[in-house]
């Protein structure tokens, strides 16, 4: 009788440890956060050089290749041709964007580049791909990246480039506006008076007359900022003087937003005519 | 008593016996097997010396082919160049396989054949992602990442890449060197077409018109519209319907390597010539591209496959 | 020995107690309110008691419902849109919310009845007032109670048409304060409540003219102007042409054709921007064609259309309409995101374009749309004239359009003026929570998609069932009977 009871209670003990043993405690290995600004994997190419040696020298990380976690799904776009890319980053990026701001504005390069730039070669669509001409020719909905679209459609020569970093500095203008704000006091002088989407079909002088740099100006606030610094960097001093004589508006606007730059290091003037002289000297 | 006892121990034995064993959700194989299917997928990629054909299907219903695309994989440089009806070995661009979102995706990277399709529309391409669903022996099934519209559900719809083993249509495909459009004498005069059909259907001939673009179109096509700014061999000219009573449908066509092909797109305007026009000529043919086997001194030889490859359309277009 | 039972300490003692329990106030602590509320006792408690009987504009989630509005994804704020997309696609089942939708509307509709039913049923024996002050307050109870009815039937039941009111579904209707057990409420024809709102409107009216001495004047307040124009809408929409011409006239009697001046509005959007502008745009106070106006404490009714982030704006249609810069009215739009989005909001609330934690003021009935009414009226009775209508037309376009033109009363028919009021009205009223019911009045298809240039994802076919929303969730779970609208 005893044995069955001791040979009983050997076999639970047996089983009791092979119950415990049934949970096995393995720890859920987790990979680490993927970080796509990492370094491209794989054999780079030319451009994967180039955009290498201008984040080690600017700080900026160029994309031209993307997964679909870079920008978010909802975006529709295409990558750019490789040459075009290529074209772009050397010319835009590096020629006549990041160097020129190292050179003469180094302290306005630092604090407002974006630590990434994406290169799209179509526009950005936000409903499909087919969304025709409601798109946009840059991506900033976030302060540290920048992104320019339709570098496919880009004319690189001198004149295209040259008229591109209009839109460059546009756009940008944008991300400052974002992030420190353009202020109150900018919005008040023309309230009332923006033509919301009735803005297609005013000429320049209209605009103008009406105390907007640009038809497309006259949208409302946020892009009469980014079209001021646009005339900016796209017209010379002189050309500005005549423009702002039209409306005093225009010059209590052009007031704030030169000085706006001017106290974040940069001379939207000066930019001007560095630019102007930098694009001369490219090889195009 | 005994076996009272004895049995009870030996159901509470049973019992405690038959536990469910607690199993964890294993991460690592998930990661494993990511990894293993990318590993993979490069080398089934760069297996194939005369690279993989996908076959592209516009969206339009009445159209029963689908174009091919031979596409050949470097997998050491990233690269991939593809043949199609837009160009022989187009200057090629970057891809890359990585599984960023958990699983493998093949990415055409830079601007290409494939996402000028993708830009265009209305076409099965709706993305430029692919994630790869399977790794076969001869198949590779890929799916667009996204069908295409921000209101939609995630993944379009499943294509299928096969390996390229040198079916017949290819060699018939790249027999002719003579550009289609050198042959001007065809152009500016009504043609007649017969077609027969693999599935049978009766075709009534139709009457149509190769004609030349104007000068200031091409101008503006080079420049601004995707298939020809992404691939510099297409050309653009009209494959003109003109039927005995009624208007003509004069819609924008192109010719590209050895093939003659019409698109239907949204994103341009007018309508007749981007969007409805070719949609009209589908509609009558069947097929939205023609590969020309042979350029003979009065006609010319044309054929479509549909999604498996076989010749569904077989034809003449000329002076019959 | 034996206990004397009844000792002279223990009957003085029992004789004092029950004294003393006597004496206690005990039933004046059970008749006291136990809440500090009022004893509803003299006329002035019921006159008070209407401060809280009128119904916020919970109607006005309807404008998603219109070709007014369209949905844009970009630009929504997700949570917000939950509660909206499902009655933007005109499904029967939504989320619930505290801001509004059609269950929102149901209860407060008839919450605001509720009080009226009070009054109604109490006033008449209340002390402390003359004859005519009872009648200034029953009046205004009768026209509450007839608007919240009004309401209900437009919204729950399916358009008044004269040949199908007396089988088409309209609400129950009540008259009384409910003080036995739950009733199951089944729901009258819309004929049944369209008599039951006139009988009670007319009367109302009587009743004000009569106590006018102690009827308010306040435009927050039901007055006979604003009554009036309440009945002037009732018959527009009845199909009764000539009432609704006469209680129109009833208003412009009272008031003149007092149309808001526009132009001097859009100064202050110059001078002091679109905040100050939209706080002062429903002032009744600077405003005298605003008959009658809600204040409202938070977004509730407006949380569909009322900032930029409720996913829903003018479509384009309704913005290409008053877009012209001809038009006064294009001024009272805000852009919505980018330039990409292309969307567009109405300004009229202080609410708008981004101040959603504001209180605002909605108007209920406005001169506009009397004379709008009186001119629809006349060109669809057959003794109208065209120049008759067109009195009231121009003097709404008169401070509508910079520069102004008179209409040439020669090139028009009674037709095509329609058209021309129609569009007026049209114009005059996005965002004020007219337009389904004119939607559903006139027959107008509706198409409503997801994202812009995508196919419709549901069509509203002209008398679609869908036009008589269904009744709410809630009411069917407490009243299982009830009968649901067709589908």
């Amino acid at each position: 009788m005893k044995k069955i009871y001791l040979l009983s209670l050997a076999f639970l003990l047996i089983t009791s440890a092979c119950i415990t043993g049934c949970k096995k405690e393995d720890k859920i290995v987790v990979d680490g956060p993927i970080d796509y600004t990492a370094v491209k994997k794989g054999p780079w190419n030319g451009l994967d050089s180039l955009t290498d040696t201008l984040f080690r020298n600017y700080g900026v990380r160029v994309f031209y290749e993307f997964n679909p976690r870079i920008i978010d799904p909802t975006t529709f776009y295409v990558p750019a041709q490789y040459d075009k890319a290529k074209l772009y980053t050397k010319y835009v990026v590096e020629k006549l964007w990041l160097e020129p701001l190292k050179k003469h504005f180094p302290r306005f390069l630092n604090d407002q580049k974006p630590i990434e730039f994406l290169i799209l070669g179509t526009y950005v669509h936000f409903n499909s791909i087919s969304s025709g001409t409601a798109a946009g020719a840059g991506l900033n909905a976030q302060y540290y990246r920048l992104g320019m679209g339709g570098a496919d459609r880009i004319f690189f020569t001198k004149a295209g480039l040259r008229s591109h970093m209009n839109t460059l500095y546009h756009e940008h203008a944008h991300q400052l506006d974002q992030k420190f704000g353009r202020g109150y006091l900018y919005d008040r002088v023309s309230q009332g008076t923006y033509y919301q989407l009735n803005f297609q079909s005013k000429t320049l002088a209209q605009a103008n007359a009406d105390g907007f740099f640009t038809a497309y100006g006259g949208y409302a606030p946020e892009e009469d900022f980014a079209t001021t610094v646009e005339s900016m960097i796209g017209l010379t001093r002189a050309e500005v003087q005549t423009i702002i004589a039209k409306n005093p508006k225009l010059a209590t606007k052009y007031e704030m937003v030169y000085k706006f730059y001017l106290d974040k290091g940069i001379d939207l003037h000066e930019m001007h005519d560095i630019l102007d002289q930098v694009v001369n000297t490219l090889p195009l | 008593m005994k076996t009272i006892y004895s049995i009870t121990f030996f159901a509470a034995m049973l019992c405690l016996a038959s536990c469910k064993k607690d199993v964890l959700l294993d991460g690592n194989e998930s990661i494993q097997r990511s990894n293993a299917l990318e590993k993979e997928l490069k080398a089934k990629l760069h297996s194939a010396p005369d690279g993989w054909i996908m076959f592209v299907r516009t969206l339009n219903p009445n159209v029963i082919t689908a174009a091919p695309i031979i596409m050949k994989f470097d997998t050491v440089s990233s690269k991939v160049s593809m043949t199609s009806m837009y160009g022989k070995d187009a200057e090629p661009s970057l891809f890359s396989v990585s599984a960023t979102t958990g699983m493998p995706q093949l990415t055409f990277s830079t601007g290409s054949t494939l996402s000028a399709m993708y830009e265009i529309g209305n076409t099965n391409v709706t993305d430029h992602f692919f994630k790869v669903l399977k790794v076969g022996a001869d198949t590779i099934e890929v799916q667009p990442y996204r069908k295409g519209q921000a209101s939609q559900s995630e993944g379009g719809e499943i294509i299928k890449m096969v390996r390229n083993t040198k079916p017949a249509w290819i060699a018939d495909w790249q027999k002719e060197t003579t550009k289609f459009m050198t042959r001007q004498d065809l152009f500016g005069y009504y043609l007649s077409t017969s077609m027969t059909y693999a599935n049978g259907q009766p075709f009534t001939p139709l009457r149509m018109v190769f004609l030349n673009q104007p000068a200031g179109n091409i101008t503006f096509f080079k420049e601004n519209y995707p298939t020809m700014t992404n691939n510099k061999q297409v050309e653009a000219f009209s494959f003109a319907y003109y039927p005995l009573t009624g208007a003509a449908v004069q819609p924008l066509s192109f010719a590209g390597y050895n093939s003659i092909f019409y698109e239907s797109t949204t994103g341009f305007s007018p309508a007749t010539l981007f969007n409805t026009g070719p949609a009209t000529i589908m509609s009558l043919f069947k097929t939205n591209y023609f590969l020309i086997r042979k350029l003979n001194p009065d006609y010319i030889d044309v054929f479509a496959l549909d999604k498996d490859g076989k010749e569904v359309i077989t034809g003449r277009i000329g002076f019959l | 020995m034996k206990m004397k039972v009844f000792k002279t300490k223990n009957i003085i003692a029992a004789a004092v107690t029950l004294l003393v329990w006597s004496s206690t106030g005990c039933k004046k602590f059970t008749e006291k309110p136990y809440d500090n509320r009022i004893n509803l006792e003299f006329t002035e408690h019921y006159q008070q008691v209407l401060v809280d009987a009128y119904p916020q504009r919970q109607e006005m989630f309807t404008d998603i419902l219109t070709d007014d509005y369209q949905y844009h994804a970009p630009t929504a704020q997700a949570s917000m849109v939950s509660y909206f997309l499902p009655i933007y696609l005109y499904n029967d089942e939504y989320p619930e919310n505290g801001f509004t939708n059609p269950d929102v509307a149901y209860r407060e509709f008839y919450a605001k009845i509720y009080r009226a039913n009070i009054v109604i049923g109490g006033v008449g024996s209340s002390t402390r007032g003359t004859q005519e002050f009872k009648d200034a307050v029953m009046g205004e109870a009768l026209i509450l109670r007839a608007y919240g009815h009004f309401m209900l039937v437009n919204l729950f039941g399916k358009h008044y048409n004269a040949a199908t009111a007396a089988t088409d579904l309209g609400v129950p209707i009540v008259t009384q304060v409910n003080e036995e057990r739950l009733i199951a409420y089944k729901r009258a024809t819309v004929k049944a409540v369209y008599e039951q709102i006139e009988k009670d409107a007319t009367e109302g009216i009587a009743l004000l003219k009569k106590g006018a001495a102690f009827a308010t004047k306040n435009p927050y307040h039901f007055t006979t102007a604003s009554a009036s124009a309440f009945m002037s809408r009732l018959m527009l929409y009845k199909g009764d042409w000539a009432a609704a011409k006469k209680y129109s006239d009833d208003v412009i009697a009272e008031k003149g054709r007092v149309v808001r001046n526009l132009a001097s509005d859009l100064t202050l959007l110059t001078s002091s921007g679109v905040q100050i502008f939209t706080a002062r745009y429903m002032d009744p106070t600077t405003h005298p064609n605003i008959l009658m106006v809600h204040y409202s404490t938070s977004l509730s009714y407006l949380a569909p259309t009322g900032f930029l982030r409720s996913g829903f704006y003018l479509s384009t249609p309704a913005a290409t309409l008053i877009a012209p810069a001809g038009d006064l009215r294009s001024k009272l739009t805000a852009t919505v995101g980018t330039v990409i989005d292309a969307s567009v909001m109405i300004t009229k609330y202080e609410t708008q374009p981004n101040n959603p934690n504001g209180a605002f003021r909605a108007s209920y009935f406005s001169m506009e749309e009397v004379l709008l009414n009186r001119a629809e009226a006349i060109l669809r009775s057959t003794n109208g004239t065209v120049a008759d209508a067109l009195v009231d037309l121009e003097a709404i376009r008169k401070l509508r359009y910079a520069p102004y033109t008179a209409l040439n009363p020669e090139a028009f028919t009674k037709e095509t003026l329609l058209t021309n009021v129609l569009l007026e009205r049209r114009k005059e009223f996005i965002g004020e929570g007219l337009r389904w019911f004119d939607v559903k009045r006139l027959g107008i298809q509706v198409a409503h998609s997801i994202g812009r240039n995508d196919a419709p994802t549901v069509v509203l076919l002209p008398n679609d069932p869908r036009t008589a929303l269904q009744i709410p969730l809630k009411e069917r779970q407490g009243n299982p009977d009830i009968q649901l609208n067709p589908r």
